[in-house]
């Protein structure tokens, strides 16, 4: 083959590359250990019909840590209620540091008899499952990360992505798609993610430069950053 | 006829095709096992299980908002909410005002104008999985609470509570909807009655009206064809406790309901999705909901009636233990050691 031909070849092969190192970063939250934000939550009486919202419910989320959990270099984050300090509903969410998906999580809720219990999540790192609070009191649900790609002309696209959600019950194995899609907004993006959950469809609105969902609605809650840059 | 039998099986044509049908019977054999291998649902070819919670939620009246008999008494009973403030007087001198304000039509819990259906069938159905039953009546004051009383306060205190809410209510006239998915719906058999054996609470009506029964038990039954690969036909009896009972009623009374639907399995055994059999297209449980813990009237209960006063009255406490934040006064890090959880392991 021609030198020349194969100087080309090389060279549209090193522009390829680096365009797709360019089209792989997406948006995602960047945090830093001691870093604490506040979440605002209400959620919907659906079982009597009502409709009506709770009054609302003010979370603590609070970087405790980044260290290594299950294996995988992780973000340790700490949410505790607000407005009652001495409450035992809580919440451990151990984030892969890399993309934020769910590694370890543990609910703490009081038990009937006023004792605290946990309940632990371990995520199967093979699955791409987005954060869902599930059973928690704290809506802390999350989208898988990073969100969109951009064009070489610094665009945002809207794209979608199937993750999974996993239960296992009784030695079975119950796998539930969570159909997650974006689009940006202003400089955000508008995150949809349709989940067969208590929550169901989950709506959120991400911004750069904020830690969290800065919105946060579905059939059954509604959640607000009131704090935290 | 006669002439082509012994062609038939004449020795080289049998040679020919005894390998081809020996295969087939072989796959036939084989696919189901195949198909199923590992499998966590053991669902190869057919199989059954059940479970049943050892307490049964108790039945107890659903409190129509028609028939106003919180307010307005029965069959010579005064009406609970009237001894209710009547006792709560008796001990702190005032009256609270739940019988006035749950006989206010603009609350909504007394409505001689309303739907037949509505009531207090949530706040019944949550009461029954969540706390004993009241069995023997209690005098407290000179005042007497029959157990139709203490259910009645129990019911209502249950109105509001914290919930996990799976599907969709129905509020449209439209005839078919989706709802729960069958798949979610034997998940939360499984994961709850078997397993954690916690009750769940479904609304049985597909239509708009919403009557909402708890669910303590159940028997299922599945059958794979290998014909059909991928699907799971099952056939699931639930058993619920029912409202269809007079106040004083002690006891569970019972009834069950037969739901058909096909489970989708993938190549490795994990249940990915689900649609009801048409047997069931028109007769399946509109929503799934479980009750976590008591909360604090939120518009949907009565804000006149305090939980310490209700547990005084039907378990002679003072303190409420179920309210989902009350606990004695603790810092985070001491409730994680508490449930078993080193902080130091997450937090250092």
């Amino acid at each position: 083959m021609d030198r020349g031909w194969t100087w080309m070849i090389v060279l549209a092969m090193v522009l390829f590359m680096a365009g797709m190192a360019e089209c792989s970063e997406g948006f995602q939250p960047a945090w830093q250990v001691g870093q604490t934000w506040t979440v605002e939550a209400s959620f919907k009486r659906l079982a009597d019909g009502s409709n009506a919202w709770t009054p609302p419910q003010r979370w603590l989320y609070e970087v405790k840590n980044r260290k290594e959990i299950d294996g995988v270099d992780c973000y340790v984050i700490h949410v505790t209620p607000v407005d009652r300090p001495e409450s035992k509903t809580q919440a451990i969410l151990c984030l892969a540091a890399g993309d934020l998906r769910p590694v370890q999580v543990i609910d703490v809720a009081p038990a009937a008899d006023g004792r605290a219990t946990a309940t632990t999540r371990r995520f199967d790192g093979e699955r791409l499952t987005p954060l869902l609070s599930g059973e928690s009191a704290i809506p802390y649900d999350l989208p898988l990360f990073p969100l969109a790609a951009e064009t070489r002309e610094g665009e945002a696209t809207g794209a979608g992505v199937t993750g999974e959600a996993a239960h296992r019950a009784d030695g079975l194995t119950f796998v539930e798609g969570v159909h997650q899609s974006w689009q940006p907004s202003g400089e955000g993006f508008e995150v949809t993610l349709e989940t067969s959950g208590p929550l169901g469809t989950i709506r959120q609105t991400w911004e750069p430069g904020r830690p969290w969902a800065t919105r946060m609605t579905s059939d059954a809650v509604r959640c607000t950053l009131v704090d935290g840059q | 006829m006669i002439r082509l039998f012994p062609v038939f099986f004449a020795r080289r044509f049998f040679g020919r095709i005894f390998p081809f049908v020996f295969a087939l019977t072989l796959l036939a054999l084989a696919a189901p096992v195949l198909e199923a291998r590992g499998d966590p649902l053991r669902m190869t070819g057919e199989g059954s299980d059940k479970a049943f919670l050892p307490t049964k939620p108790w039945s107890g009246y659903w409190w129509s908002r028609k028939e106003g008999k919180l307010v307005k008494g029965w069959a010579g009973n005064e009406p609970p909410f009237r001894k209710y403030d009547r006792f709560v007087q008796a001990r702190t001198g005032r009256n609270p005002g739940a019988h006035a304000w749950e006989a206010d039509p603009a609350n909504g819990h007394y409505d001689p104008n309303g739907p037949s259906w509505a009531g207090h069938c949530n706040g019944w159905a949550a009461a029954a999985v969540m706390e004993p039953e009241p069995r023997e009546p209690r005098t407290l004051d000179g005042i007497t609470f029959t157990t139709a009383d203490q259910k009645a306060l129990l019911s209502e205190m249950w109105m509001d509570c914290r919930t996990l809410f799976y599907g969709r209510r129905k509020d449209s006239a439209v005839p078919f909807s989706l709802d729960i998915y069958p798949n979610v719906f034997h998940r939360l058999l499984v994961e709850n009655i078997k397993q954690k054996k916690r009750a769940i609470i479904a609304d049985t009506s597909f239509s708009r009206s919403v009557w909402n029964y708890p669910i303590y038990g159940y028997e299922t039954q599945w059958k794979r064809r290998w014909w059909l690969p991928g699907m799971v036909h099952v056939t699931t009896t639930v058993y619920f406790a029912d409202d269809g009972v007079k106040p004083e009623f002690l006891g569970t009374k019972t009834f069950t309901k037969t739901y058909h639907y096909i489970l989708q399995v993938n190549g490795r055994g994990e249940i990915i999705g689900g649609t009801w059999d048409p047997r069931s297209l028109w007769d399946h449980p509109d929503f799934v909901w479980i009750p976590i813990a008591d909360s604090p009237a939120q518009g949907g209960e009565n804000p006149k009636l305090t939980p310490s006063f209700v547990y005084a009255i039907t378990r002679g406490e003072t303190t409420h233990l179920n309210l989902a934040m009350t606990s004695t006064a603790t810092t985070p890090e001491a409730s994680l050691l508490e449930a078993g959880i080193d902080p130091d392991a997450y937090f250092r």
